[in-house]
């Protein structure tokens, strides 16, 4: 074969591989944590919508859902995420750290601190709250059962073991007291889930406990489906701001040439209409204009955050969560 | 009723009313906690109901990250617990034994290569093969090989699993050509191939497109290769030359050869039961000879060449009965020799099917290859320095096969293990004897005529020096008729038996002539072989 011809038979060969089955133009990865379901299948066909009319280029986005720490994990072990948005900046600063797909500063990258909405801790309660729980010392009343996910899996049990420790940290004033007050609360604790749609699933579905620890849009979506003749929300008088971060993974996204459209896909959560589809799904908007518009459906609470009371993430993670933190040593399985 | 007699009534029920309400307290306040323990309990079944679900989910989601480990009816393998990666081993091994039947004692002055082979037992095949998955889309396949005691890499390639319809697959694998050939060695019917097997490649190393399309209905295969198996048959005697099964690894020049194959099962999605296992193909191989078409084409044919590019052909019985002049000649050639040569092009083109139909199979190939080949001589014929023939060779066979025992027939994939699964694997102590199959076949080889041409010669001298091929040792046709019994103990254990009978034609051996110092040409004796295998492949 002379080499004319060889070549010829090589360019048909990559133009056949390179043209392959039929594809969507890009394509990309969203690894989330578990509440957020219904949030990105709304905003993700928004995008693509938006994509599509700017830059004429069809935009498919697959999303994976589960515990934001298991969903961490999968991307440090390979799972090809072009963009993580997680319960929590731990989560995503492990990647950086343990897999370095991308850098240690992604935080600063997007505007307040790359969390597009926020959302907090309330109470889901079972209609006409038969155990009259009304602030955080009522679920570690006894006889009180109360679901809550796994803390070393769920993004949202975390936030959900902050909001209740600082509580009794404001209100008792020592880390002896609340820890007697987590110890306590744990002890109320039936079963644990893995992430927090699980713990959903076993409030709502498995008619289990008296009170969900649950993310304040989880909540309402559950109210929203199954009709306030069946669950209340009880807010509590304090619980903690929390900041589910967005970010794109560096490697990922420049390995397969999608960097452009990852990076709008995240700027786009910020854009008026992203904000008005969190606001839409009970996420808290960051812009203040949308926030006013959806003032209505978010009640007043007393909020405080975590650098605040337990000095970041990192130090919170190190102390109550790493192997060998405090809930390893108050948490007793089948208590 | 009076109006005082009302009065005590009244009074007296509320009183009665009064003194009753104690007893009605107690049983409400018992109802009470019975309907609390009820509800207590009910919470108990449902935390414990949900926790099951809970270590079900745990234990589902640690089963797809825990790798695992499988001894099955695919071998050895492990796997990880998402099922991107596999590592699986197999192998297989054959015993075989040759006894060669009334032609021991060569006929009188007959050749030395007319001679049958030597009684013997040998180990055909004995091959591991590591096979499995990378990354999800990654097949691969490696196979060493120790046949005879030689080591040798069989094939070794990387399969891009893009989707059925399309992969793209690249390394040392069976060039995608004659039907026998394509399928495991494991899983032939006889325990030696047909004619046709012997004019069609073995292991080459490319890159393929292949896939399967229509429902599965319709294989194709396009391949381009380094050609060198097909060139170097005949280098050094080198193991397997001779009749293209030979397995090379390197190239020795920049032609590249061209494979193309479709394969299609027509009824295979219909309700035609009889026709769901009819097969139909079609398979085309163009080689391009490293011996400069330029100079060719010029008919100025090189002093020198490196290679003879010519393949020589073998028996069921494993003997060579055709071979052109200086077959084993050097790997550097002085064209003024004695050697004949491939020049130009070499196409190859096969029909091909197979029908199997409960314990019944056909397998059927027709086999075509034409090639110009040359030869040169300045001596003893000093005006005349070149013969050049197109030289058309082709073989056909058909294999009939029947499982007496009842099981399905199947055509042998690559895979080890038996295309006959025995319903009954054997176990003599409770009376299973496993299944039997009786396989028949014939096939044939015709050489063309022109490789005894030696046009301008008049002397005898002049005839050996010009020939191709020598009409003493090269048998121009071959005809085989086959008969076998194979025992499947298992799914991969069998024994192998099977008789073949083939006669020559057009040469292949001498007697003595009338004149003293001449030589009279006759048939290549018949050859009678019987065959033994006893096979494991795991």
């Amino acid at each position: 074969m002379s080499l004319k011809k060889w070549i010829s038979a090589v360019a048909v060969t990559v133009a056949v591989f390179a043209v392959g089955p039929a594809r969507a133009d890009v394509e990309l990865l969203n690894v989330s944590y578990d509440p957020t379901r219904e949030l990105y299948q709304d905003f993700n066909a928004a995008f693509a919508k938006y994509w599509q009319e700017k830059n004429n280029e069809k935009v498919v986005i697959k999303t994976s859902h589960g515990g934001s720490g298991k969903q961490a994990r999968a991307v440090i072990d390979g799972l090809q995420a072009d963009v993580v948005t997680l319960a929590l900046a731990y989560d995503i600063d492990e990647i950086a750290d343990k897999a370095k797909l991308l850098p240690k500063d992604w935080q600063t990258r997007l505007p307040n601190n790359s969390t597009p909405y926020t959302s907090t801790i309330v109470f889901l309660v079972r209609k006409g709250n038969p155990k009259h729980i009304k602030d955080w010392d009522d679920v570690v009343r006894h006889g009180v059962s109360v679901v809550v996910p796994n803390p070393k899996t769920s993004g949202g049990a975390r936030w959900a073991y902050l909001a209740a420790y600082g509580y009794a940290l404001k209100k008792y004033g020592s880390d002896a007291k609340a820890r007697e007050y987590i110890t306590q609360l744990y002890k109320n604790v039936p079963v644990l889930d893995s992430g927090a749609r699980g713990s959903t699933t076993t409030f709502v579905e498995r008619g289990i406990g008296d009170v969900l620890l649950s993310w304040e849009n989880e909540a309402f979506l559950a109210v929203k489906e199954l009709g306030p003749d069946k669950f209340e929300i009880v807010v509590p008088s304090i619980s903690i701001l929390a900041e589910p971060p967005v970010s794109v993974v560096d490697k990922v996204v420049d390995k397969r040439g999608t960097r452009k459209v990852a990076e709008a896909y995240l700027q786009y959560l910020y854009s008026e209409e992203g904000q008005e589809i969190a606001a839409r799904n009970f996420y808290r908007p960051r812009d203040p204009g949308i926030f006013a518009k959806y003032a209505g459906q978010f009640p007043k609470i007393n909020l405080f955050t975590i650098d605040d009371v337990f000095g970041g993430w990192q130090k919170a993670q190190k102390t109550h969560f790493a192997d060998g933190g405090v809930f390893d040593q108050i948490y007793q399985p089948g208590n | 009723m009076k109006n005082g007699n009302r009065k005590i009534w009244i009074t007296a029920g509320l009183l009665a009313g009064a003194l009753s309400q104690p007893a009605w307290s107690a049983g409400d306040d018992e109802i009470q906690q019975l309907r609390q323990q009820v509800e207590e309990l009910d919470q108990k079944i449902r935390i414990l109901q949900r926790q099951q679900e809970i270590d079900k989910e745990n234990a589902a989601a640690k089963a797809k990250e825990t790798p695992s480990v499988a001894v099955d009816n695919k071998g050895f393998g492990i796997k990880s617990g998402d099922g991107a990666n596999e590592l699986r081993v197999n192998g297989y091994l054959q015993a075989d034994s040759r006894w060669y039947n009334g032609n021991l004692t060569p006929p009188i002055g007959s050749v030395a290569a007319a001679t049958g082979g030597v009684d013997t037992f040998l180990i055909r095949r004995a091959r591991l093969q590591f096979s499995g998955t990378i990354g999800k889309y990654f097949d691969y396949w490696l196979e060493p090989s120790f046949d005879s005691g030689e080591a040798a890499l069989q094939s070794a390639y990387i399969t891009a699993n893009l989707a059925p319809e399309f992969k793209v697959q690249v390394g040392k694998f069976k060039v995608p050509f004659g039907l026998e050939r394509l399928q495991s060695s494991a899983n032939n019917s006889f325990v030696e191939t047909a004619f046709t097997t012997g004019l069609t490649p073995n292991y080459e190393v490319g890159a393929q497109l292949l896939g399967s399309l229509f429902s599965g209905t319709t294989d194709y295969q396009l391949a381009v290769i380094n050609g060198s198996a097909l060139e170097n048959v005949n280098t050094n005697g080198v193991a397997g030359g001779g009749n293209n099964s030979g397995s090379e690894d390197a190239d020795n020049n920049d032609a590249k050869g061209i494979a193309a194959r479709l394969f299609v099962r027509p009824f295979q999605v219909t309700d035609i039961d009889a026709l769901k296992k009819l097969g139909i193909g079609f398979a085309y191989l163009h080689d391009n000879n490293p011996v400069q078409a330029t100079a060719y084409n010029n008919l100025v044919l090189p002093t020198t060449i490196t290679n003879v590019n010519l393949g020589s052909y073998r028996s069921p019985g494993q003997q060579t009965f055709f071979a052109y002049n200086g077959a084993n000649a050097t790997a550097v050639i002085n064209t003024n020799t004695t050697a004949a040569y491939a020049v130009g092009t070499r196409d190859r083109w096969s029909p091909q099917a197979n029908w199997y139909y409960g314990p019944f199979g056909v397998l059927a190939e027709y086999v075509r290859s034409s090639q110009d080949i040359a030869r040169n001589t300045l001596s003893p014929v000093a005006t005349i320095t070149r013969n050049i023939q197109s030289v058309d060779n082709h073989a056909w066979q058909i294999v009939g096969s029947w499982v007496i025992t009842g099981e399905d027939e199947a055509y042998g994939t690559s895979y080890p293990g038996s295309a006959v699964v025995p319903k009954h694997p054997f176990d003599w102590r409770n009376g299973n004897w496993g299944a039997f199959e009786v396989v028949a076949r014939y096939d044939e080889q015709d050489n063309d005529p022109d490789v005894y041409l030696a046009p301008g010669a008049t002397t005898a001298a002049q005839v050996a020096a010009l020939q191709l091929a020598n009409p003493a040792t090269a048998a121009q046709q071959a005809r085989d008729i086959g008969l076998g019994l194979n025992w499947y103990f298992n799914r991969y254990v069998k024994l192998q038996t099977s008789y073949d009978v083939t006669n020559f034609s057009g040469g292949g051996g001498t007697l003595p002539g009338a004149l003293p110092g001449t030589t009279l040409i006759l048939d290549r004796p018949q050859e009678k072989v019987f065959f033994t295998r006893l096979q494991l492949a795991y």
